[in-house]
Parts: structure tokens; sequence; C-alpha cells
């Protein structure tokens, strides 16, 4: 009884700050605490902006997204051009793609359709721990390893290229598309499937013509989140290829990635200088970037976890 | 142009598919096996029980394993209780209004921000706004805001995954609220949460870019005597290692070993959520 | 019953995280002094072997040694952040002001010698550059090794990251403040740059004389401040002393304020004669005499 009163004279509170259905001093700490991670959250998104303004008001925004030289600590002029940082990101990124996609969804329906249940069950949690692998041992194998072999194979004379990069990510990208895409072809509902077979499908013509138009925007989605990774990624492409901020798309050119330019140049930026916020400038571009394939991939996977019901 | 016949087709593209998973696999056995093949002369447990010598180039990794040992202690104490309760306010207290799905966008944009990008915040906000400088704190909290929308997103999912009818149940039975989450909500979420909780300790544990600006050294003679202090981190140590001392560059054991201490720590602690996350799948089916 | 399992896992996994958290609040049972250095990665081999031997040598003082660059060292000495940074470049105008304003004055010692070398692929034939030539390299004049003698091969020239002592030094002396072409790669340690110009047939760098007395699969090229001048090695000791090496300078440490306690006992023994050893073991060369006097009365 006592307990109702209290909880009574609570929610009267509450109901004039706003919190419905309350019921009780857990409501309430709970709330706070939510608004503390609240607050942390916003905190990103509002710190990395305050930080950009300067360079977009001083440099301007047409010059710092549209400018082709980055050179900020020149000292006769000074740039701060992004193109060349994007065109890196893009570059390494499509390498990678490129490389990623077709063996990514060959590995997928191997795993989805083809592959005895008892080899899938050992498979896919293993290829979800290499999902899991740090970042900077790849960026070792690359270093070390893998740039002799390009180097090799493409008869370069180094290694230290784009495209090593772009494998390097390829093989960080996988484990990710695979894990999701597989996800979305599970979901298709079995009906699909056994009705296809009933009308004289093979196996192949079934998925070719069933299966994957049905899972296709789970499979978007999955590459769509798997090309994310690989954009943001900065210790392998700190490792794998030479930077230089060009404003190339030759895969055989050294590159420099937004990543790996907050990696480098952050240290010594002077707190509140032009180079300094110029940076963060860098990083809402790529917080931008990553938000804008995030919200398309989440729009696409919705879609197809509305599909099928 | 029917060449070849359906069956025949068939094959060559399973044949093909089964090459695609079968190079997948092969590349990261190739990986793993460089890796544990270069570090071969040094691994035994003197290499974990012992710090870096001779500038990072001999010795073991005992301070660098040390201090991410600390970090994940910090994100734990930072994110895990922040993250969960806050799950639990958002799935079971917010209704489905507009404020839970733009909770749900923000969380699951976050979790997608490169992780430089926290770094370029930890630095900003915890090292230089915060004036906590270069340290195990800044780097921890850092860690922590990174983890911070992953332990949500994994709780909101396990929770979610509870049927009404056990809420229902227990309010009928006449529960309160709380009542009902703290008896049946959280132990069935449990498993859920645990494994999303880590998950995103060994992501913590394993990234490189948000210590680099926040507060790893290339090296220290002695453990961190306070959250104040420096620290040396297993993934910076390998980077460092492997960019700045010549044996590095040159594939000595020691980074190769440091790396394989790395992958053991992550892969390991995967490997336990996986396991726990299969074993409550089989058991609570609803 | 599996359920309090996992809630015991559960509990077990947040005391001992808690446990943690507390050990490292308390402190250990070691007590010693520790002094926070950071800056220049030339410096790095050479300081992470000082420290170790500093703390074989005593009980009281630890020294932790970070990179990042000349640049970041001296802007967290600025800051307060550092008790030490560790320079390949002297401060600059706008630095020391920098410091002055928060209240902290820089004590600059010299504690080695340096010779940048300039290093090639083994099996490039070019033996000798010019400064000249060093700079039409970095600036994007001359790419083929065939402009200065060699065989017709592209040039892939390596450089440091911004923030690096040895990048400024090599801006001011080489460059004379000239854009780098957009071409040299930015590579954040001097054995990064050794590592590539090894597996680079046409790779050029330049890197500190004591990570280019390790490397293997480079060689040293002679250099000549011009055309007319007597081309000099970065080995030959007597040249880097007298300055007849065009790339000769002096590596720093700074102390916020003219040492004492623990960072005094830290700076006496750089300079100490078991000090000045490490700097020559680690490729290096010792302050010849005059300086090293000079530097001990400083303190």
């Amino acid at each position: 009884m006592k307990y109702i009163n209290r909880t009574g004279a609570l929610s009267r509170v509450a109901g004039r700050t706003g919190l419905k259905g309350f019921d009780g001093a857990p409501h309430l700490i709970l709330f706070i605490i939510t608004l503390i991670s609240a607050t942390v959250l916003v905190t990103v998104a509002a710190f990395l902006i305050l930080g950009s303004l300067q360079a977009f008001r001083v440099i301007g925004i047409v010059e710092m997204l549209g400018g082709t030289v980055w050179n900020p600590t020149s000292f006769n002029n000074p740039a701060f051009g992004m193109l060349p940082l994007m065109a890196g990101t893009f570059l390494v990124s499509f390498l990678a793609a490129v490389i990623a996609i077709p063996i990514g969804l060959g590995c997928t329906i191997y795993l989805a359709e083809i592959a005895h249940p008892k080899v899938r069950a050992v498979l896919k949690p293993a290829i979800e721990l290499l999902a899991g692998i740090p970042s900077v041992v790849y960026g070792l194998f690359a270093l070390l390893i893998l740039q002799g072999w390009v180097a090799q194979v493409f008869g370069l004379q180094t290694g230290y290229v784009a495209l090593n990069g772009g494998i390097i990510l390829a093989v960080m990208m996988i484990p990710i598309m695979v894990s999701l895409a597989e996800d979305a072809i599970a979901a298709v509902p079995r009906e699909l499937r056994e009705a296809s077979y009933a009308l004289g499908a093979t196996r192949w013509e079934t998925m070719r013509s069933v299966i994957l138009p049905a899972s296709m925007s789970g499979i978007v989605a999955a590459i769509i989140l798997s090309i994310m990774r690989a954009v943001g990624e900065t210790m392998a492409v700190l490792m794998a290829f030479n930077q230089t901020p060009l404003l190339t798309l030759d895969p055989f050119s050294g590159v420099q990635t937004m990543t790996a330019t907050i990696a480098i140049e952050m240290g010594e930026a002077a707190v509140g200088g032009l180079h300094y916020s110029s940076l963060f400038a860098v990083g809402v571009v790529l917080f931008i970037i990553t938000l804008v394939m995030n919200t398309v991939a989440n729009r696409i996977m919705l879609r197809y976890s509305e599909a099928y019901r | 142009m029917r060449v070849m016949s359906r069956n025949a087709r068939e094959k060559l593209y399973f044949n093909l598919f089964r090459a695609c998973g079968g190079l997948v696999v092969l590349t990261l056995i190739v990986i793993i096996a460089y890796m544990v093949i270069g570090s071969l002369p040094v691994l035994s447990l003197d290499f974990l029980t012992e710090p870096p010598r001779r500038a990072n180039t001999a010795g073991g990794v005992l301070t660098p394993l040390v201090g991410t040992i600390y970090l994940m202690a910090i994100v734990s104490v930072f994110a895990i209780p922040i993250g969960v309760l806050s799950a639990v306010y958002l799935s079971e207290y917010q209704g489905k209004g507009w404020a839970s799905h733009f909770w749900r966008i923000v969380v699951s944009n976050l979790a997608g921000v490169p992780s430089i990008v926290y770094g370029l915040l930890g630095l900003a906000l915890f090292v230089t706004f915060a004036g906590l400088g270069r340290s195990l704190i800044a780097s921890g909290l850092t860690l922590g805001v990174l983890a911070l929308p992953i332990v949500i997103s994994a709780s909101r999912e396990a929770i979610k995954a509870i049927p009404p009818s056990v809420r229902e149940a227990s309010i009928a039975l006449g529960a309160t609220k709380w009542q009902t989450i703290q008896h049946h909500v959280l132990p069935y979420a449990m498993p859920g949460i645990l494994t999303g909780v880590i998950l995103a300790l060994s992501r913590a544990a394993g990234e490189t870019a948000p210590i680099l600006l926040t507060g790893a050294a290339f090296y220290m003679s002695s453990m961190p005597d306070s959250i104040f202090s420096q620290f040396m981190a297993l993934p910076y140590h390998v980077y460092a290692v492997a960019t700045q001392t010549m044996a590095g560059m040159n594939g000595s054991p020691v980074v190769y070993g440091a790396a394989i201490v790395l992958l053991i720590l992550v892969i390991g602690m995967n490997l336990i959520a996986i396991v726990v996350r299969k074993k409550y799948r089989e058991k609570y089916r609803w | 019953m599996q359920r309090k399992i996992t809630i015991t896992i559960g509990v077990v996994a947040v005391v001992i995280m808690a446990a943690v958290a507390a050990s490292m609040l308390t402190g250990g049972e070691d007590k010693r002094t520790t002094i926070a250095q950071a800056g220049s990665d030339t410096l790095l081999e050479l300081m992470t072997e000082m420290s170790e031997s500093f703390s074989e040598a005593q009980d009281d003082v630890a020294v932790d040694v970070t990179g990042g660059g000349s640049g970041v060292g001296i802007k967290d000495l600025i800051d307060g952040n550092i008790d030490v940074a560790q320079a390949s470049r002297q401060m600059k105008s706008t630095e020391i002001a920098a410091a002055e304003a928060n209240g902290i004055e820089a004590v600059e010692f010299s504690v080695a010698i340096d010779g940048i070398a300039i290093v090639v692929n083994a099996a490039n034939e070019v033996d000798s550059l010019t400064m000249e030539e060093l700079r039409g390299i970095y600036n994007g004049t001359i790419t083929n090794w065939n402009q200065v003698g060699g065989a017709d091969q592209a040039i892939t020239a390596y450089g440091r990251q911004t923030t690096s002592g040895t990048y400024e030094f090599f801006f001011e002396t080489v460059m004379h403040k000239e854009d780098f072409s957009q071409e040299v790669s930015q590579e954040t340690g001097n054995s990064a740059i050794a590592t590539k110009v090894k597996n680079d047939a046409g790779g050029i760098g330049y890197i500190g004389i004591g990570y280019a007395n390790q490397a293997t699969g480079v060689s040293i090229v002679l250099l000549g401040a011009d055309a007319d001048s007597e081309a000099f090695l970065p080995t030959d000791e007597g040249a880097v002393y007298s300055g007849d090496y065009p790339l000769s300078r002096h590596l720093y440490v700074y102390t916020a304020g003219t040492p004492d306690g623990a960072v005094k006992q830290w700076v006496e023994y750089i300079l100490s004669d078991a000090g000045q050893q490490i700097v020559a073991d680690t490729g290096f060369y010792k302050l010849d005499a005059d300086t090293l006097a000079a530097m001990k009365a400083k303190l």
C-alpha cells in the first residue's frame, strides 16, 4: 500500500515532467542513465561538428570539398582540398569491393545453399570469428608479406600501392558480408524454395531465380555495410601503402585516405588551429559518408525484414 | 546456345561457389599461419610474463597485455552498466513512438562511425578539453564511447527477443514493472546481453586508432601506476614495433608474437560470446 | 540452473574488472617516480634503450617513452602533458613563446649527434648526390634516376610525416621551406622508410644514422653541399662532427624548467659516460667534449 502511494506521488511529479506511465524510482534512475548515454552519443556528433566549423568558415566549404590539393603544413601556400583524400578512400574501397563482392557472394551462396549442414555449423561461426580480428593484424600482414606478392604478381617496383590496401580490405570485408548476407538468405521462407522445386527447377535455378531475388535487399545491405568497414578502416590502410595525397584513381599508385590523414596528422596540429579544425572537417565528412551508407543499408534491410513477415 | 545441360551448368556454378568458399577459408588460414610460423621462435609462457626489452625488439608483451586488460576494465566500468541500463529503459519504458525510432537510428549510426573518428573525439574531448592528458582514463573513456552503441544495440536485441507473454504473466501476478524487469526480463536477456558485452569488449581490446591519439606509449619501464598515467597496449604495440623498429620491419618474431597474443585474446573472447549465444539459443526457444 | 551459472559468471567478471580497476587506482607496490617523455621517432630507439639501462642503474625513477614525432613531444611539453620532450630539431620561436605563455620555460639539452643518411635501394648504382639534386627529387622536378646519373627507373621518394623533427629539418635544410612534391610518401618512422626503400628498387629516403647503420638492403649515398664541393657519408664521423656533411644535426631533449629531482637524475644519466655509450651503441654519435661540458653546466 505504502509502495503504491509513494509511486503515486512520484508519478504525479513525473507526469508534470513528461514521463508517461511512470512507475517508481527505478524508472527515474533508468531515465537518468539513458539521458547520460544520450548525452555522450550526441556529444560525439556535436564535438565533431563544432570542431570543424572554423575550417569550413575560414577555408570555405566549396574549397574544402572541391579543392584538389591537400597540403596543410606547407610553409608558402597551405591547401586544404579534401578531394585527394576522398579519392584515396574511394579508390581503395572500390578496389576492395570489386574483389570482395564476387568472392564474398560466392562464399555466401556456398555457405547458405551448398555446404553440408555440419560444415556450415562450423564455418559460419568461424567466419564470424574472423570478422573480429583486429585490423592491425591485417595491416601487419599487408605491410610485411602481401606487398611482396603484389609487387611480384603485377611486376611493380613496389608493392606499397593502393591495390595492396584494396586486397587486404577485401579480406577484412568478406567475413562481414558473408555473415550478414547468409542471414538474409536464411530468412527466405522455405515455402518459396519448395514451390520452386515442385515446379521442377534445379537447385541452381531455384537459387538464381527465387532465393537470390527474394533476399536481394538483404544482400545489398550486407554489401553496403561491409564497404562501410573498408571506408572507415585506419590501421590496415596506414600500413598497406605509401601515404601520398595524390588525386588519382590509379591502383598502382600510393594514395592517402581520409582516415589515415587524421591518424598521421592529428598529433601535432595545434589545438584550435586551422589544421586541427580541418582534420575535424575530414572527420565530419567521414561521419556523413558512413551515416548515409548506414541509413541506406538500414532502409533496405527494413524492407527485406518486412517482406516476409 | 544451350551448350551445357542444366545439371552440368549447376555443377559448374556450384564448383565456382565452392571455390569461393575455399578461397576465403584459405586466405584466412594463410594469414594466421604466417603469424603463427613467424612467432614460433618466441612463443612460450615467458613471452607473456616478460616485459619488452631492447627497445621493444626483444623480451615479451607483459606490459602491453596488462595495459590492454586495464583498458578493458575501464570500458567495462563505464560502458557496460550505462549501456545495458539504457537499453532496458529504451526497450521497456520508452514507447514505440518517434523517440524510440530516433534512438534506434542514433545508436545504429554511431556503431558504424569509423574508430579513428572516436580517436579524434577522444583527443579533443578527454585529452584536451577535460584535461585528462594522454592517459589510461582518456583512452578508456574513448573506447567506452566507441563500445557504448554496441552494448546498447546488442542488449536491446536481447531484450526484444523475450516474448511479451513473459512480462504479461509477471504483471498479471501483481509484480511491478521493475520487479518484472529484475526477475524476468534481465535474467532471460542475460545471455544475449553478455554476448553483446563480450563482443564490445573484444572490439575495444583490438582497436588501435583511438588509442593512437589518446595515450598509448611506445615504451614503459613499469606498469601504469594510476589511471592518469600512459600505458602500453597490445594493438598499438603491434603497430609501433612493426613500423618504428628495424626488427619489426624485418619481420622479427616479436612482432608476430605480439600479433598472435592479440589474436588469441580477441578471438578467444569472440569464441566465448559465440558459445554463450549458441547454448542459450538452444535452451530458450520461445 | 543455467541461469544462475550465467549470472555467476557475470558477477565474477564484474568483480574481476572492479578489482583490476581498484588496483589501478591504488597503484602497485612500485613506488618509483615516473617521468613521461614523448616526441621524436628518430630518438625512440635510443631513448627506450636509455630508459631500460637507466632503470637497471637505479631504483627510484622510471622513464616512459612515447613517439609521435618531435612536434608532438614539443606540443605536449608546452601543454604540460609530459615532463621531457625528445626532439630531433630545435624548438621554433613560436613554440617557445607558446610555452612561456603557459608558464613553462623549456630548457634545451643536446644529447647526441646525428647525420641524416640518404638511403637508396642496394641495387641502385647512384652513389652520390648533391643537395640540389636531393631537393629536385623531393620537390618533384627529378622523377627518374637517369636524371642524376643512374639507370632508367622511376624514383619513389619516401619522407616522414609532418609531425617529425627530421621532416622539419629536411624541410628547412634541403627544401628551403619550399613545398615537397605530393608524391612523397609520408612514413611514420625511420624504419618504415628503410624497409620500403629496401623493397623498392627506385626508392630513396632520409633516416637517422642510427637506423641507417642497422638497415639491410639499402645503401647510403654520398652527399655534397653542391656540385663543386666534396661529398661525404654520414658514417664519416669527422665530417659529421665538423658539419662538412650537409645534414649533420644535434638531437635534443627539452625539460620544463631547469631540471631537478628525478628529471635531473635522468638528464645526468643521458649525459653520463654510460648514457653516451648507449648513444654510440644505437648507431648515433656521442656529443663532443665541448658540447658535453656545456650541457652539464646547464644542469
